[in-house]
């Protein structure tokens, strides 16, 4: 992402002007802003106008406009942001409180305005500008009949296909459909990953299934390649990881990332460090089920008698629809933190973040046990 | 259309249609023997997997739940049938992503003429549409992430799907001509044989048809040869099972290898299993359809130890065996030629077995029997032994105790193999797990809700009647999509006892001995019949009591190894299982995550949406 100027005051209020330059640069505007937020960027307007003989013509026009954001839709498989919003500042075009929707995407300069900048979105927007992110990985993951091949970004997991085929099972006397069924297979996902995967731009790729499909398909990408003129180098084929995982379904990406050798090999990725920490907190549930709690009431019980070691929270919870919640959430990472706590904020886009999304996006693992926070309700829902 | 299909095989068509036809003949050259039940109560045990599984599939027709647990309210599966939207996101994406052009029409359609005439085309779209050309659906260009984006403007498709639901429930249900009864001179025994990776079960029960003669002398000295020629002589006879060219050349079983023999009171489908973990998920398959198992182990010093402790698969098969409703049991212990014969080994292993079958899995009267199946001892003929003069392998196999199918139930048939799929033509093989069904029948695919005429049926011995119990390979006639059918789908009727898909459950489990507890948002695969489907843990409503069935605490955090719960769950997209009171095979589940069995269960009620 690019910063090309940034005004915040020490009161939070102010504004930044940024352009994305990348899908994972979306992920973080999408992030940052929130209804209530004014957003100025350039636009087209479809313009109708009368003619004294009464026909009318309608012409797209080029023009800056600035919205008080109502509506906000993100599309992380096409990097677009959508901003609906009533125009704020008068122009020759739009009228004043004229609603108009706005398209982020990458490459687009525009100016982002807050009242209030809290810690988090500066967190977020520092993380944003910061180059030294890890490059993408991409994954396979696959059983007979189903594959999911992947990207992974340091805030996202993108789906980039998916194939599901009926593979016919083997029967008596007639493996051949079988055989044949796997080889289309195959070729689907050769295919796929072909065309969704850059091998010069990605670090490594992972290709992960039970038994032998791996290995099976390895051999056939790699005669895929050749055959269609993009023969692997060496320095590309380095880059292959075969690994084991139990199913091709999206979930196995977690256990794929938890295996010692990936883990070695993705030592800094931030999906990584979320998969280690869910698990450090879900094996102490089983261990010590005493300081592991989840849940914001359990969880910010816990942080009032200074009891958290580390806070697992979701950044779904920060983009919530009304700001008393998000407040809340800030308030308790600042109080962790303060506390000399250990915060991981987990990206809903990755198969880890999605679980805790589903655990009520907030759980703590306590520096003591609390037996007692067991016997008091543990949610509203 | 409940299932994302980003690519599908449209032109299986054309491959299939020779091998299919040759296929069929292979299911007719046999009488029309007819059946007869017999049937036989086993005694309750104790463990904690008996109020689950109550006594399995040998049981009378109503199941009886352990008698400390307050017994569930009966869910029929037509219950609620005021169905309405469902309110989730991600299945309103998933019909997002699957709106080709010929799925609208076909949902945008009234419903009135579904029920009347259930085989008429419901789109003429996709006549001309029978090859699709995008294989792989760029994801790209659309939402991945239904948790995020906001589909704007979409037809709501889920709203007609339970209209749809509900008129079918509605319709009255055709009187069946008076299913005759089959009158068997043998009783049918769907038969699996489980067991640790390399315990020798494909070399048993292809030594065993060898013998039987099902299999000719000529065919075992080819198998001899080539495998030889692979350097895998030892493999000659589980070739007879282990078909496909990858399962020969690596050595191990895949899939399930099915076969069929008789002995002198029962005809038997033989299920051979896969013994390595990472192919679990076909040994469920596998045994979902059967009635009987047999267990092998490997005698070979040290062997036995490995497939029995921690990682090996000896005890996960025998728990999914019995979570999976099979109660008879046969342990072959095997290769007991590389330890002598000796009775010691035998004795040693028998009584470590003994003790986890009968107490943990809950297993009544396993029946032990030594044999080779390299060498072929005690396989048909009782072999001479000082310490050992009971019965061989096939007199045991002989007096296994056919289940009593509820052939007058509703017709329930899982799919497990998809053979052809065309526009206008399945070919499917499945098992019928209650009910009848012949030609000209008029059906409904579900999860899909798809109208279909059955065009052909015919079970293992040729019959064109086929009743619950039967494997059958079946054609249907229709309008299909390719995401009409899959390996998981049921075929059902019309009327008040159809079944309704849905995604979410409740769920009675009991946690199996796991590394990490069950908490809420946790996913899954969930294994029901044929079916495999990623799902979550979406709340955990109470701990049990085993002993006495009593709440022990409710909303609990964690579900810890060896707990019983009852947990509500969401599948990815709608699937058709119903509640184990309405039927058994339908209602029981598995969980599985990261390769390993976490619980198994049954489904208690079936959440329709409101
Ligand atoms: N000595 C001896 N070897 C046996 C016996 N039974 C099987 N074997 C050998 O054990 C090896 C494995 O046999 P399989 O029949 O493939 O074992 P499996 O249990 O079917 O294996 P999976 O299906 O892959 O789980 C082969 O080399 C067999 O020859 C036996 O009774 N005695
Ligand atoms: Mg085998």
């Amino acid at each position: 992402m690019k910063q090309f100027k940034r005004g915040i005051e020490r009161d939070g209020t102010g504004f930044v002007v940024l352009m994305a330059e990348e899908a994972e640069d979306m992920w973080h505007i999408y992030n940052l802003i929130r209804i209530g937020d004014i957003i100025k960027a350039s636009t087209i307007r479809k313009v109708v106008s009368e003619t004294s003989t009464g026909t009318t013509s309608s012409q797209r026009v080029h023009t800056m406009l600035t919205v008080s954001v109502e509506s906000i839709d993100f599309d992380p498989g096409a990097q677009e942001l959508h901003l609906k919003g009533r125009n704020i500042e008068e122009n020759d075009i739009v009228k004043l409180g004229a609603y108009h929707t706005i398209d982020l995407e990458p490459n687009r300069k525009f100016t982002l305005q807050k009242t209030e900048w809290d810690s988090i979105d500066l967190e977020r927007l520092n993380l944003a500008l910061d180059p030294a992110q890890a490059a993408d990985v991409a994954a396979v993951v696959l059983h007979e009949g189903l594959a999911n091949v992947c990207l992974i970004t340091p805030a996202m997991t993108l789906t980039r296909a998916k194939i599901d085929m009926t593979i016919p099972r083997k029967r008596k006397g007639f493996t051949s459909q079988h055989e044949k069924g796997l080889e289309k297979f195959y070729e689907a996902v050769s295919t796929a990953f072909m065309r969704h995967v850059n091998l010069q731009v990605v670090k490594c790729v992972i290709v992960a299934s039970r038994g032998f499909v791996k290995d099976a398909f390895m051999q056939h990408l790699i005669a895929h390649a050749d055959a269609n003129g993009k023969k692997f180098t060496t320095e590309q084929r380095a880059k292959f990881m075969l690994t084991h995982s139990s199913s091709g379904f999206k979930h196995a990406l977690k256990e794929v990332l938890e295996t010692p050798q990936v883990a070695l090999r993705l030592a800094d990725t931030k999906a990584q460090g979320e998969v280690k920490a869910l698990n450090q907190f879900l094996e102490l549930m089983s261990t010590e089920p005493d300081r592991a709690f989840y849940g914001f009431n359990h969880v910010n019980r816990a942080n009032q008698e200074l009891a958290i070691e580390t806070l697992l929270v979701a950044d779904s919870l920060f983009r919530a629809q009304d700001i008393e919640t998000r407040r809340k959430y800030v308030r308790l990472v600042e109080s962790v933190r303060e506390q000399n706590g250990k915060v991981h904020i987990f990206s809903s886009m990755h198969v880890s973040g999605e679980q805790l999304a589903q655990l009520t996006g907030c759980a703590a693992i306590l520096r003591f046990p609390m037996p007692d926070l067991d016997d008091e309700p543990m949610d509203e829902n | 259309m409940s299932r994302h299909r980003a690519i599908r095989n449209l032109n299986l068509e054309d491959e299939m249609d020779d091998d299919y036809d040759d296929d069929y003949d292979d299911y007719e050259d046999e009488e029309n023997p007819e059946k007869q039940y017999t049937y036989d109560r086993n005694s309750l045990s104790t463990n904690y997997y008996t109020y689950l599984t109550d006594s399995g599939r040998n049981s009378p027709a109503l199941p009886a739940p352990h008698p400390g647990i307050p017994s569930s309210s009966y869910h029929p599966p037509v219950s609620t049938p005021t169905p309405t939207a469902a309110p989730t996101t991600s299945l309103s994406s998933t019909i997002v992503r699957n709106m080709t052009a010929p799925l609208l029409h076909q949902n945008q359609k009234p419903p009135k003429n579904l029920n009347s005439r259930p085989s008429t085309p419901q789109t003429s779209s996709n006549l001309n549409t029978p090859k699709r050309t995008p294989q792989v659906k760029n994801l790209q260009a659309e939402s991945t992430t239904p948790t995020v984006s906001r589909p704007s403007s979409e037809v709501d498709l889920t709203s007609f799907r339970r209209n749809q639901l509900q008129n079918i429930a509605k319709a009255p249900s055709v009187a069946r001509k008076t299913p005759k009864p089959r009158v068997a001179d043998k009783d049918l025994i769907n038969l699996i044989v489980v067991g640790h990776v390399d315990a020798g079960k494909s070399t048993l029960m292809g030594h065993l048809l060898h013998d039987l003669e099902v299999v000719d002398s000529r065919t075992i000295d080819k198998f001899k040869h080539e495998a030889a020629r692979n350097g895998k002589a030892s493999f000659a006879y589980a070739w007879v099972l282990d078909e496909t060219e990858e399962e020969r050349e690596r050595g191990v079983t895949m899939d399930i290898g099915r076969t069929s023999f008789e002995t002198s009171h029962r005809r038997i489908v033989l299920l051979d299993a896969p013994g390595h973990k990472d192919f679990i998920s076909n040994m469920i398959t596998g045994t979902s359809q059967a009635d009987a198992a047999i267990l092998v182990v490997n005698a070979t010093t040290g062997e036995f130890e490995t497939g029995f402790e921690n990682g090996g698969q000896t005890k996960e098969h025998a728990l999914l065996l019995r979570s999976l409703g099979v109660t008879q049991l046969i342990v072959a212990v095997n290769k007991l030629d590389t330890v002598d014969w000796s009775q010691d080994r035998f004795d040693e292993i028998k009584n470590n077995l003994s003790v986890f079958l009968t107490r943990q899995a809950g297993f009544s009267k396993p029946k032990f029997v030594p044999v080779s199946g390299f060498t072929g001892e005690n396989l048909i003929k009782r072999m001479e032994l000082d310490w050992y003069d009971g019965p061989c392998l096939l007199e045991l196999i002989d007096s296994f105790v056919a289940p009593q199918p509820p052939s007058d139930g509703p017709l329930r048939i899982g799919i497990s193999d998809v053979l052809k799929v065309a526009s206008n033509q399945l070919v499917v093989s499945g098992k019928i797990e209650s009910g009848e069904v012949e030609k000209d029948d008029k059906v409904y695919i579900m999860s899909s809700v798809t109208a279909a005429t059955v065009k052909e049926c015919a079970n293992n011995d040729g019959s064109r009647h086929c009743f619950a119990g039967d494997y059958i390979l079946l054609t249907l006639q229709g309008t299909f999509e390719p995401e009409s059918i899959q390996t998981g789908s049921v075929v059902v009727r019309a009327g008040p006892d159809t079944l309704i898909p849905s995604k979410k459950f409740e769920v009675r489990l009991v946690a199996f001995e796991i590394a990490m507890p069950i908490i809420k948002g946790a996913k899954a695969e969930l294994y029901a019949h044929s079916l495999c489907v990623p799902c979550t843990f979406t709340n955990l409503l109470y701990t049990i009591n085993k002993s006495n069935g009593e709440i022990l605490k409710k909303g609990p955090r964690f579900i810890a190894k060896g707990a019983s719960a009852v947990v509500e769950i969401e599948t990815e997209y709608d699937i058709a299982i119903e509640t184990f009171t309405s039927c058994r095979a339908l209602g029981r589940v598995t969980f599985r995550a990261g390769g390993n069995t976490i619980a198994a269960g049954i489904v208690e009620k079936v959440i329709t949406p409101q």
